[in-house]
């Protein structure tokens, strides 16, 4: 087992665990706590991968801007939402549910094991952030552009559905 | 085949630019706030947009087909089409929404952002890469949020916009683990190359088939195909009704192109007509189980129905299943069957949400037994009651109306591929679709209405436009040529 | 180049070993009296009060959305700008400037949207009830 795989479980198990801490944990504080080391340790495997300029946005967009967002957001609700928020359901449902969960995961991850995935990069030095450069401006102008485009108005959505009064008096 | 550069595909995006650049305008002129004081002008900034792109959309008609942007985006006859349906669909909308007392003190955004859905559907309708289809169903998604969530005073409409979200967010997230998975596969995010790659290489078939069914899940939601169709009656019923009737056509109508695009393009392989799917993907089958299962819970599940917007979601749902088949019959017959019932579906559910509009405005209740007695209340009311029975016809499927050729079409596509356990599960299902939307008709003959005052439908603009969509259901139910030869020209993927 | 990153590495296991090891370490020899007052949470050495976790204004949700945009945005030019040097030297900076413009002016818009609309005010406006009687100067001392 060489350096880089051992790098990858420990990446990967903290992704596993903290993912599950997202999940289970009571307090929903907690759980953005620990989605941020979720993030952190997928910034990992993207290192791992190479995609340096990748693991550099993900730290700073996702665990840095996004859930700042998020831990504003449980903020802004009351404390007493999230006691009504607790899932009303049976331990039958609840477990069948887990096993669901279970088994869908089981079956995603043997299917990825078994599949070759076709080992090229997309492009000739993915990670690279002058090639990815590049790209942006060759063959992805038009998602570039979109994503302009989709940014903005997510923005004005976000401020328009946030304020209190929409219609004109 | 060509495959154009940036600088010469920015002609064929000229459409598209425009609408930006409407969205753009209406929002920074209403700034000053003096638009969304005048209640008409951003309309009308956004109609005379629209009729720009549509304008400029019969200009890049003319064009050679061909691959623009690197591979990004199509623009073959088929996305024609959806151009020109987007367009028309917008036009409706605005119309509509100027006429509904739900939406008449909206400000100026709610026109941009109407311009913003009606940017995504030709977008999402051309689209070739599986990144490029994943912005726009994204930009289509966010901005229906929006929407759905616009009167965000009224419970329902939050209620609505929130559980939309959820649903979208889960529904695109897997949608993209989805496409990942694909990506992994066979190397390529053009789903023209992905079809040369599973045509060469022995695929690996597990694989691809969950990221198929992943991929669907994204979809399926937008659709509103069993079993992601959990979010339709909630967000229907939720949202402005203008709204409801844009979503139930446009961004359901571009759903459905970038399916038949992707499984056309990616999974099967063109022999003369009929498009064979790739070995391993049984993508008919499924295709044809997924139609069965939509049609079926849409129409049963109607049945109980006793708000008219849940009543038209679970018709819609129905009608999506019927379309579906189209995925399942994979030959140009149901290209152009699906096309012909999506021009059918345009005109007889937003004439239905028309007259649900006056009905609601009129009585200020989305129940069905607002429509009671509708045909016996003066002459407007006699009127509506006439359009509406038209467009429940059409609904149906019945002859004269433009509703049984779309459906004539569609089921002789299903019976060309030989799936006839499909077709004669869909005939019956047609039957169960009778009785309800009958029911609609007997309520406003046969009942009596609550209250005996004349029907409130005033104005020349609102009536004519629904006698106009009810004309065109039965001008097109018996002269069906003029549409049958843009159905022609339209089934063609470039590919 | 992925080498690079490994000095990165060296500070995270150091960082979280030394922050172990202290812990360890004080855990093992330090004597333990709990009282009330060490179990308080120190607040500037007064007796807390209440709950720490109130409501939040929505107005903190508003810039960290506006934020998050513009980060967004930031991490799409940045990989342009480390080619567009190369660009310009192949002849191509014309074509470039205009993408990237296009790309910047639609974000700008949103950027107008906002702040002509208030939402990058800190105070929209103040309601001054008998209760409430401040100007906005005082409010801002506050």
């Amino acid at each position: 087992m060489s350096g880089f795989d051992i790098l990858f479980f420990v990446f990967a198990g903290f992704a596993l665990v903290s993912a599950m801490g997202v999940v289970v944990s009571p307090n929903p504080v907690y759980s953005a706590l620990s989605l941020v080391l979720t993030l952190f340790s997928v910034a990992g495997l993207f290192l791992l991968l190479q995609a340096e300029f990748l693991a550099v946005v993900q730290v700073l967009t996702y665990a840095g801007a996004i859930l700042v967002l998020f831990v504003f957001i449980i903020m802004l609700l009351n404390l007493s939402d999230f006691e009504l928020m607790e899932v009303r359901m049976g331990n039958l449902g609840k477990a069948l549910l887990t096993l669901a969960a279970v088994v869908a995961f089981i079956t995603l991850a043997f299917v990825v094991h078994l599949t070759r995935i076709t080992g090229d990069p997309a492009v000739e030095g993915f990670g690279d952030i002058s090639t990815l450069g590049r790209e942006i401006f060759t063959h992805y102008v038009i998602p570039f552009e979109i994503a302009g485009v989709l940014l903005t108005v997510s923005l004005i959505g976000a401020v328009m559905l946030a304020k209190k009064n929409l219609t004109k008096e | 085949m060509e495959i154009l550069n940036n600088q010469d595909s920015l002609w064929y995006f000229l459409p598209e630019s425009v609408l930006i650049l409407t969205f753009v305008v209406i929002l920074l002129f209403d700034l000053p706030e003096n638009w969304s004081k005048n209640r008409l002008l951003a309309p009308i900034v956004a109609t005379i947009g629209t009729v720009l792109f549509l304008a400029l959309s019969f200009y890049t008609q003319q064009f050679p087909e061909a691959i623009t942007f690197h591979g990004m985006i199509i623009n073959d006859a088929f996305t024609d089409f959806f151009r020109l349906f987007a367009g028309l669909t917008a036009l409706i909308t605005i119309f509509l929404s100027l006429k509904s007392k739900e939406v008449a003190q909206v400000r100026a955004e709610y026109w941009a952002l109407l311009v913003g859905i009606t940017l995504g559907i030709p977008m999402l309708a051309a689209s070739n890469n599986l990144l490029m289809i994943y912005l726009a169903l994204e930009l289509i998604s966010i901005l229906s949020y929006i929407l759905v969530g616009y009167l965000h005073n009224t419970k329902t409409s939050s209620e609505a916009a929130v559980k939309y979200v959820l649903y979208g967010a889960t529904a695109s997230g897997v949608m993209i683990y989805g496409l990942s998975l694909i990506f992994g596969v066979t190397g390529t995010l053009n789903a023209i190359e992905i079809r040369q790659f599973l045509i060469s290489n022995p695929a690996e078939q597990l694989a691809l088939f969950i990221g198929l069914l992943m991929t669907l899940a994204g979809f399926g939601y937008k659709i509103s195909m069993v079993p992601f169709h959990m979010w339709a009656p909630d967000v229907y019923q939720g949202a402005p009704t203008p709204v409801t009737a844009f979503l139930s056509v446009g961004p359901k109508a571009a759903g459905f192109a970038i399916l038949l695009r992707f499984i056309y393009t990616a999974l099967t392989q063109d022999q003369g007509g009929v498009y064979v799917p790739l070995k391993y993907i049984d993508i008919s089958t499924l295709m044809a189980v997924f139609a069965l299962a939509t049609m079926t819970l849409g129409n049963f599940v109607a049945l109980q129905q006793t708000n008219i917007k849940r009543f038209l979601a679970y018709s819609s749902i129905a009608h999506a299943g019927y379309m579906l088949m189209a995925a399942a019959a994979l030959n140009t017959e149901a290209l152009r069957g699906v096309i012909f019932y999506m021009i059918s579906y345009l005109i007889m559910n937003m004439g239905a949400f028309a007259v649900a509009i006056a009905v609601i405005n009129d009585s200020g209740s989305e129940e069905l037994s607002a429509f009671k007695g509708l045909g016996n209340r003066g002459r407007k009311g006699a009127l509506a009651a006439v359009a509406m029975t038209l467009f429940m016809v059409s609904l149906t499927g019945l002859p004269p109306t433009v509703g049984f050729v779309g459906k004539f079409y569609l089921f002789s596509a299903v019976i060309e591929a030989k799936i006839y356990w499909l077709a004669v599960l869909g005939v019956l299902n047609s039957v169960v679709s009778l009785y309800y939307y009958a029911k609609i008709i007997k309520y406003m003959y046969f009942e009596e209405a609550k209250e005996q005052k004349p029907f409130a439908l005033t104005g020349f603009s609102f009536p004519s436009l629904i006698v106009g969509l009810a004309a065109a259901t039965v001008f097109f139910g018996i002269f069906w040529n003029a549409l049958s030869y843009l159905t022609e020209i339209s089934a063609h993927l470039l590919m | 180049m992925l080498f690079n990153f490994a000095n990165i590495l060296v500070f995270v296991l150091v960082g979280g070993g030394f922050v172990g090891v202290s812990l360890f370490v004080s855990r093992l020899i330090q004597p333990r009296f709990p009282t009330l007052e060490k179990g308080l949470i120190y607040e500037c050495g007064e007796i807390p009060v209440d709950n720490a976790w109130i409501n939040y204004n929505l107005r903190y949700y508003l810039v960290a959305i506006i934020f998050v945009i513009f980060d967004v945005e930031i991490a799409f030019v940045y990989p342009v700008a480390t080619v567009f040097k190369n660009w310009i030297a192949e002849g191509k900076g014309m074509i470039a400037f205009i993408e990237i413009m296009v790309f910047a002016l639609i974000l700008f818009v949103g950027l107008i949207y906002v702040w002509k609309k208030g939402d990058l005010n800190w105070f929209k406006e103040v309601v001054v009830t008998e209760d409430t009687r401040r100007t906005p100067e005082e409010a801002t001392a506050l």
